[in-house]
């Protein structure tokens, strides 16, 4: 807890003025844990993060966040020292199981969410406040080239709106498309034979930005195995929400 | 008849009504000396005079002052000796009945081989422009457009394509389709003469014209910095004075204009590949070189640039104009090498209807950028 009283009144600058927010959450620290990583906020329950992934050293220059075990059972807490945001995990918290891609509601903010998919024709954003029933799909921004893909890939199939947090339906027909898409991506194991099957045929059709020849030469970088891994997980969440919904409604927060 | 509004920077000095249609104005530019000083009774900031104006605003009906296509030299030639006469511009309006939204135009007396008539002042501007236009089109030559397209903001008519400078909608033609296009119309067109034309009375417009033939372009300014090029066909005995001698203009048309004649890959490993270039001076016997383009260095040598941070670059307006220039050729360099490449698409390349080197991942490098970056590695034998 000495950390947490620490980041309060970190001063950042002399004309900072320093501000301690009191947050009564009502559960008893029973250890306080190092975190260089964000895996516990939303990937995995802090009982599955491995040990490795945690830190011994206080003065690390590793460290990004902490982690509170409750007496309490069934609640953990994540304090993001970057942001200086306390996170409650309660029975109910979703967690992806998933290092690339992230569930729970309460982080579709501009801080750990750019563009998020939410399950069914609902043209509203996600609640942030623990209300959310609607299952969502979403990753921040700049969060590597494997994620950039992703959201191109996104983007290809799928439209947001105009504005800032504008929802947009895309009803079942334009994401069995994009699927037939993506499925032609997780049959290939690289860049290469991808460019083979979708461009090679009539290149010179392919010379608008919207093409696969854009995609490719703008997406080159992604690792593809792991490209493939973060779509293949997309593509499950899609066919599954499909199952009970008539679409899935995509939004951008910028 | 309502004469120009007071305004803090424009003054009404002295007006004379000719009869209900036809008003001369003399007007005062002025200029603010302090903007943060008392206004004045007028309630306007303190201001100097810069300068004069006489305006003739004409609408139709003037039984005085002819009407724009109505326009005769003796009133052009009036115009001409009274701003020599008062040492400042003498302008004119014409206003018609139609309603319009844009400002009226202004029009200027230009005075060529002792005739004397009236161009709009805007398009006074662009007389270099359409010399280059005239240069670069009875070139017939892809490259002959390269700088002309690349610096002006035109937006492009003729009854086969239309063309905005700006704009990049789907199955629009861009820069590249518009010069093809061009190089394509000589043979319909023939060789052209740049001048001015005249449109109604004696007012011009710039244009460039085959003589024999009545085809051509007109040039138009309506607003700042676009210019709007409309294919014509000119009736016969429509009057016609050509501008002097057309000399180059080295910013807009190259001297050197070259074509690809072929390639050979020299490391597909590396991504370097020779392409031998004919370069051709206007009046000069054609000379042949080969180039080696090292793709795969370029490529490296950029990996680590961001083409974000060049375009902050090359705006950057506390740097010099070489840095700036040189820092937005690199945006367009990354641009063109920073794709996928692999053996198959590397060793594939093909001469496009347009002369550049293109390859399957869509980069397409013109025969311009592969002299000024290549490197010189052999003379070829000329015709």
């Amino acid at each position: 807890m000495r950390n947490i009283a620490a980041a309060k009144i970190t001063v950042v600058n002399k004309s900072h003025v320093p501000l301690s927010i009191k947050q009564e959450v009502g559960l008893t620290v029973e250890s306080v844990l190092l975190l260089q990583d964000d895996y516990s906020l939303y990937a995995f329950p802090l009982d599955e993060i491995p040990f490795d992934h945690l830190l011994q050293d206080l003065d690390s220059h590793l460290l990004s966040a902490l982690a509170f075990r409750f007496v309490e059972t069934g609640h953990t807490g994540y304090f993001d020292l970057q942001n200086c945001t306390l996170f409650i995990q309660g029975p109910s918290w979703r967690f992806s199981r998933f290092p690339w891609l992230k569930r729970e509601p309460a982080l579709v903010t501009q801080t750990y969410a750019y563009m998020v998919l939410v399950a069914g024709k609902e043209r509203s954003v996600v609640a942030c406040d623990g209300s959310e029933k609607r299952e969502c799909l979403f990753c921040e921004q700049f969060a590597g080239e494997v994620i950039s893909v992703i959201h191109r890939l996104i983007f290809r199939a799928a439209i947001t709106g105009d504005m800032p947090e504008e929802p947009y339906f895309n009803p079942r027909g334009a994401w069995e498309e994009a699927m037939k898409d993506w499925q032609v991506l997780l049959a290939h194991d690289d860049w290469e034979h991808l460019f083979e099957t979708l461009c090679s045929p009539d290149y010179q059709k392919h010379t608008m930005d919207s093409t696969w020849l854009s995609l490719i030469n703008e997406s080159y970088r992604a690792d593809y195995a792991m490209l493939k891994e973060v779509l293949r997980f997309l593509y499950d969440w899609v066919e599954q929400v499909l199952e009970t919904e008539e679409g899935i409604t995509a939004y951008c927060i910028w | 008849m309502r004469i120009l509004e007071e305004a803090y920077w424009w003054k009404v000095d002295s007006y004379t009504e000719y009869d209900e249609h036809a008003i001369a104005i003399e007007l005062v530019m002025m200029q603010v000396i302090d903007t943060s000083a008392i206004a004045l009774a007028d309630g306007f900031p303190p201001r100097r005079e810069i300068g004069r104006y006489r305006l003739y605003r004409i609408t139709s009906g003037s039984k005085q002052l002819p009407e724009k296509e109505a326009s005769t030299e003796e009133f052009a030639k009036r115009c001409k000796a009274e701003s020599e006469q008062l040492g400042y511009p003498v302008m004119v309006t014409w206003r018609d009945g139609r309603p319009r939204s844009h400002p009226m135009d202004w029009y200027s007396v230009v005075q060529k081989e002792g005739n004397s008539f009236f161009l709009r002042s805007w398009d006074g501007k662009i007389f270099d422009t359409v010399k280059a236009f005239a240069l670069a089109f009875n070139r017939e030559h892809m490259g002959a457009w390269e700088y002309l397209l690349k610096d002006n903001r035109w937006h492009y008519e003729d009854e086969e394509i239309s063309y905005h400078y700006n704009y990049s909608g789907k199955g629009v033609p861009d820069k590249l389709d518009l010069s093809l296009q061009l190089v394509q119309k000589h043979t319909s067109i023939g060789k052209v003469t740049a001048g001015l034309c005249r449109q109604e009375g004696q007012i011009y417009v710039p244009c460039v014209m085959n003589n024999e033939t009545g085809k051509g372009f007109f040039f138009r300014v309506p607003y700042e910095t676009v210019i709007e090029i409309t294919a014509r066909d000119i009736p016969k005995g429509t009057p016609f004075t050509p501008f002097q001698q057309l000399q180059a203009i080295e910013k807009l048309v190259p001297k050197i204009v070259y074509d690809l004649e072929g390639w050979k890959i020299h490391s597909s490993e590396d991504l370097v590949i020779d392409v031998d270039v004919k370069s051709t001076t206007t009046g000069k016997i054609p000379i042949r070189n080969r180039y080696r383009l090292p793709i795969g260095y370029y490529k490296k040598r950029l990996s680590t640039e961001d083409s974000s941070v060049l375009i902050f670059q090359a705006l950057d307006s506390n740097t010099s104009e070489a840095l700036r220039e040189e820092k937005m050729d690199l945006v367009f360099d990354l641009e063109r090498v920073d794709r996928f490449w692999s053996e198959s698409i590397f060793t594939h390349p093909w001469i496009n209807a347009y002369g550049h080197l293109e390859f399957l991942n869509g980069a397409s490098f013109a025969p311009s950028w592969i002299v000024h970056r290549g490197m010189l590695v052999a003379v070829l034998k000329s015709d």
